[in-house]
């Protein structure tokens, strides 16, 4: 389990003072993957050097099992290091050695014997499915086979906590969601406490448990997935809930919607059902997104009052059936 | 045939050429070997105390980049192996032959050298040393296990680079009391113009310096596994 209390980070810059972090509070227990996702400049790359203990927070902790890493002497600090594995964007291999020998790098330098280590990277790279290229340099792999390595050489140690900085921005669709179940499944088999930093809403939607909203170097929003998602109107759910395409101009009457309903049923037996019945007529849908986000199927609906009623009935039906609902504002 | 017949009666290149291009080789050898052993250490020290290095210190870091390497660089080399003569005779005991030779050649190419390992180390990716610092690298490994092996096609490559320029050095040292090629050139080929001389010096350099380059590159190519 991870835990971050109020990390702060200061830097000075042509005399004035640069408030990248402006206290950061998380905690990730283990066997949960949490996400921090923000705009480019939210701060997320402070972020991880802090976490990652590449720059020393101005203030703060950074607590892996009750061990403040924050405040470890730095003799120490490379212990302490072992039990937070962490995960590249460019995954940040080695290119002079062996795929093994990458993995089995951080044994090495932790003075474990050579047939240990070599052993133990074998049963990592089985691990995450590439023993077959154990003899091969990174430069021969593909990006998401880079990044298998990557977590193979990040889990060498057997950290407690995994900290992936955007595992997947540099990766096409497919290989994303390839490495993205990966990391799921290993935080189950290990047990692991995962914190992904991260830009792509799909990320969180594949396989955080838990999220928060990074902006100007604080958290504004944070919550499991299925809650912050519940919040009606808040940035996370407007954005996990995206809505395709552009909306017509002139429904200047529209209203928003969000519902929920069992997973796997679509909007059947929603709050749209029933509010159709109860006003005879069915709402015209102008834009919709449906997905199952931490166990719960929502949907959020653009809709347009049918002609004979008003926006605010359509909103009453909607909200008296359970669902969330406002006129679009413009 | 005359020139062929001039050629092979000429002592100079029949019975000198041979000795003089083994004085040439012992020269560039030991420089080379020096420089290398000087060279790496002073280029890695330049690059862990710069800012925002390893080990970042700017009192050492201005003498080694800005004092040492700079000054000795801005001196041409002709006149550096004048200047060490005296330096040369209190090191090795003489200031005549191949091995004092070696001392300016060694003396010039060092900060030369250096430079070149100091951009060769810049080049790593600044990625891999967060990623070895973040494993709980000490420093040290960060320059053995990281910085080194991950810079050594490019270091190879300025060896070579290094070599060939201590080769063109090693003929003017000559002129002064080295011996090797560059004393053959000029006391046969140009003070008794003998231009088959010449050509013959000429065409072992051209050898000596493609075999240099040929064995450089191919050992540059198989450090390279990117």
């Amino acid at each position: 389990m991870i835990s971050v209390t109020h990390l702060a980070k200061v830097y000075s810059q042509a005399g004035r003072d640069i408030h990248a972090l402006a206290g950061v509070s998380l905690e990730v227990p283990a066997g949960s993957v949490h996400g921090v996702i923000g705009p480019s400049g939210a701060g997320k790359s402070t972020l991880v050097r802090c976490l990652a203990l590449l720059d020393r927070p101005t203030s703060g902790t950074v607590e892996i099992d009750g061990v403040d890493l924050a405040s470890v002497p730095a003799g120490e600090l490379r212990k302490a290091r072992r039990r937070l594995g962490v995960v590249f964007q460019h995954a940040n291999l080695f290119d002079s050695r062996t795929v093994l020998d990458n993995v089995a790098y951080p044994l090495e330098i932790a003075g474990v014997s050579r047939r240990e280590r070599r052993a133990r990277a074998l049963e990592l790279l089985g691990l995450v499915g590439l023993s077959e290229a154990a003899g091969a340099h990174p430069a021969q792999l593909s990006g998401g086979q880079r990044q298998r390595v990557g977590i193979a050489r990040a889990l060498a140690t057997d950290p407690d906590v995994l900290l992936c900085d955007e595992p997947t921005s540099a990766l096409d669709p497919r290989t994303t969601d390839e490495i993205l179940d990966l990391i799921a499944s290993l935080k189950q088999r290990l047990g692991l406490a995962v914190l992904v930093i991260t830009h792509e809403m799909h990320v969180v939607k594949r396989i955080c448990d838990t999220v928060s909203l990074l902006e100007a170097g604080a958290i504004v929003e944070s919550g499991p997935l299925a809650d912050v998602v519940a919040a009606f109107g808040s940035r996370l759910s407007t954005s996990l809930l995206a809505l395709p395409g552009d909306l017509e101009d002139g429904d200047v009457d529209a209203l928003d919607a969000l519902g929920t309903s069992a997973p796997g049923h679509g909007t059947r037996g929603s709050a749209l059902d029933a509010a159709t019945r109860e006003l005879g007529a069915a709402p015209r849908i102008v834009a919709g997104t449906v997905e199952t986000l931490g166990g719960v199927t929502f949907h959020r609906l653009r809709l347009v009052a049918p002609p004979g009623t008003s926006p605010a009935r359509l909103v009453d039906a909607l909200t008296t059936h359970g669902a969330q609902a406002q006129e679009v504002t413009r | 045939m005359s020139w062929i017949d001039n050629l092979l009666a000429n002592p100079a290149i029949t019975e000198a050429l041979g000795p003089a291009a083994l004085e040439t080789a012992q020269m560039v050898g030991i420089a080379s070997i020096a420089t290398v052993a000087l060279g790496l250490p002073l280029g890695v020290a330049m690059v862990v105390t710069a800012r925002g290095g390893l080990a970042e210190n700017r009192a050492v870091s201005a003498v080694l980049s800005g004092v040492i390497v700079n000054i000795t660089r801005s001196i041409p080399y002709a006149i550096l192996m004048l200047a060490l003569i005296p330096v040369t005779k209190a090191l090795v005991g003489t200031s005549i032959g191949p091995i004092a030779a070696s001392v300016s050649l060694t003396v010039a190419a060092v900060p030369f050298f250096a430079r070149l390992v100091e951009t060769s180390l810049r080049e790593v990716a600044p990625g891999k040393v967060d990623a070895a610092n973040a494993m709980g690298s000490t420093r040290r490994q960060i320059v053995t296990r990281v910085l080194l092996p991950e810079a050594l096609p490019s270091l190879i490559a300025g060896v070579t680079t290094t070599v060939v320029t201590i080769v063109g050095y090693s003929a003017m040292a000559g002129l002064v009391g080295g011996g090797g090629l560059g004393r053959l050139a000029y006391n046969y080929g140009y003070q008794r113009y003998q231009p088959e001389v010449m050509i013959a010096v000429l065409v072992v350099l051209v050898l000596l310096v493609q075999a240099v380059q040929a064995l450089g590159d191919a050992l540059a190519r198989r450090a390279d596994h990117r």
